[in-house]
């Protein structure tokens, strides 16, 4: 059938001359679409985010099922379900990428509170260790070291700055002597850190004193250094409230 | 177009769908965190509904379904946007807690 033939081939050169002049009209097809092509790099966007496939596998299941919708219906030439369906496509793209990217501020939350969590107890930890300091003292003698006497200077002016909190004075005996002879002892060593503070400027009245003579060691009093370590003062510092319970 | 082709029948479950969408998108606070896809949403479906009450059955369910999919979007970008807020905070929060810690009180 010759003449179909002709006729054929008459109307597709018409049809190819369509389309190069008129590329923006519907009624002929270009060679591919901007929405398709923006569909096409969003699925694929999407796909390849490691995120997105797991929290959004939802929204990139209803964008490859439109993505193909759309590529089938380009290829029956029907533009506008094309365009229809490569914007269903996009858009769940977006909201499969979006989701994954919720997921990922999801776990730096996670991670900053588990931080904040660990750096507020650190800075509870520290504080607490500042508020108690240690001041030892030779065998059976109450004088204060070069050391002490430095400390009380720097101890009464942190009180100036902070005028609600106050301090208390502990003072220890190892356990060598009678008990009454080491109460009187660690008396003795925590009024002399009074005296100091006092001599530095802070009012007698934000200062508590308490002697435990020998009966609160910390280290063992078999030893000279475990001896050492228990001729002490103690000295705490409340928190604002006045309060030296998180010192203990 | 297609008038010698079998009728479209009504968009019913598109635009129910549509509907069910906007209003999921809405309570997850789309309208405040993704505006420009939240307005799109709102306007494709109620022209997906006039269309639908003049009988233009095929293009009311290509809308409806539209709009169905920006309010997927919408919420989507939402509930990233509000996340992305909250991740700030904790994070501002955890840098302010690394700042110049105060140590006036005394050590040994």
């Amino acid at each position: 059938m010759p003449m179909t033939r002709m006729t054929c081939r008459r109307t597709a050169t018409v049809l190819v001359a369509l389309a190069a002049t008129a590329l923006t009209a519907c009624q002929t097809l270009p060679l591919d679409d901007p929405e398709l092509a923006a569909a096409r790099t969003a699925v694929a966007q999407a796909r390849a985010d490691d995120q997105a496939t797991g929290v959004g596998a939802t929204d990139i299941a209803s964008a490859e099922q439109a993505l193909q919708g759309a590529e089938a219906a380009w290829k029956d030439r029907d533009a506008d379900e094309a365009r229809h369906q490569a914007y269903l496509a996009r858009r769940h793209a977006e909201a499969a990428l979006a989701l994954g990217q919720q997921a990922r501020f999801d776990a730096r939350t996670q991670q900053a509170a588990a931080e904040g969590a660990r750096l507020r107890q650190e800075a509870a930890t520290r504080e607490a260790a500042a508020r108690q300091a240690e001041l030892h003292f030779a065998s059976d003698q109450a004088g204060l070291t070069a050391q002490a006497r430095r400390l009380a200077a720097r101890v009464a002016a942190a009180l100036q700055q902070y005028p609600e909190r106050r301090v208390r004075i502990e003072g220890h005996a190892d356990s060598r002597g009678s008990d009454a002879g080491n109460l009187r002892l660690s008396q003795r060593r925590a009024e002399a850190f009074r005296q100091a503070l006092q001599k530095a400027g802070v009012d007698a009245a934000r200062i508590d004193v308490q002697a435990y003579g020998e009966s609160r060691p910390t280290a063992d009093n078999a030893t000279a250094a475990g001896r050492c370590e228990n001729r002490r003062v103690e000295l705490l510092v409340s928190n604002g409230e006045g309060r030296f319970d998180a010192a203990r | 177009m297609a008038s010698n082709a079998a009728p479209v029948p009504p968009p019913t479950p598109a635009l129910a769908g549509g509907s069910a969408a906007v209003d999921a998108a809405r309570s997850a606070g789309a309208a405040e965190l993704a505006p420009v896809e939240m307005g799109s949403a709102t306007g494709k479906l109620e022209r997906a509904q006039a269309l639908a009450r003049d009988g233009k059955n095929l293009e009311a369910r290509r809308l409806a379904e539209e709009a169905a999919a920006d309010a997927a979007a919408a919420r989507a970008k939402a509930g990233a946007e509000r996340s992305r807020r909250a991740a700030t905070e904790a994070e501002s929060g955890v840098a302010s807690l690394r700042g110049p810690a105060p140590s006036n009180t005394p050590r040994p």
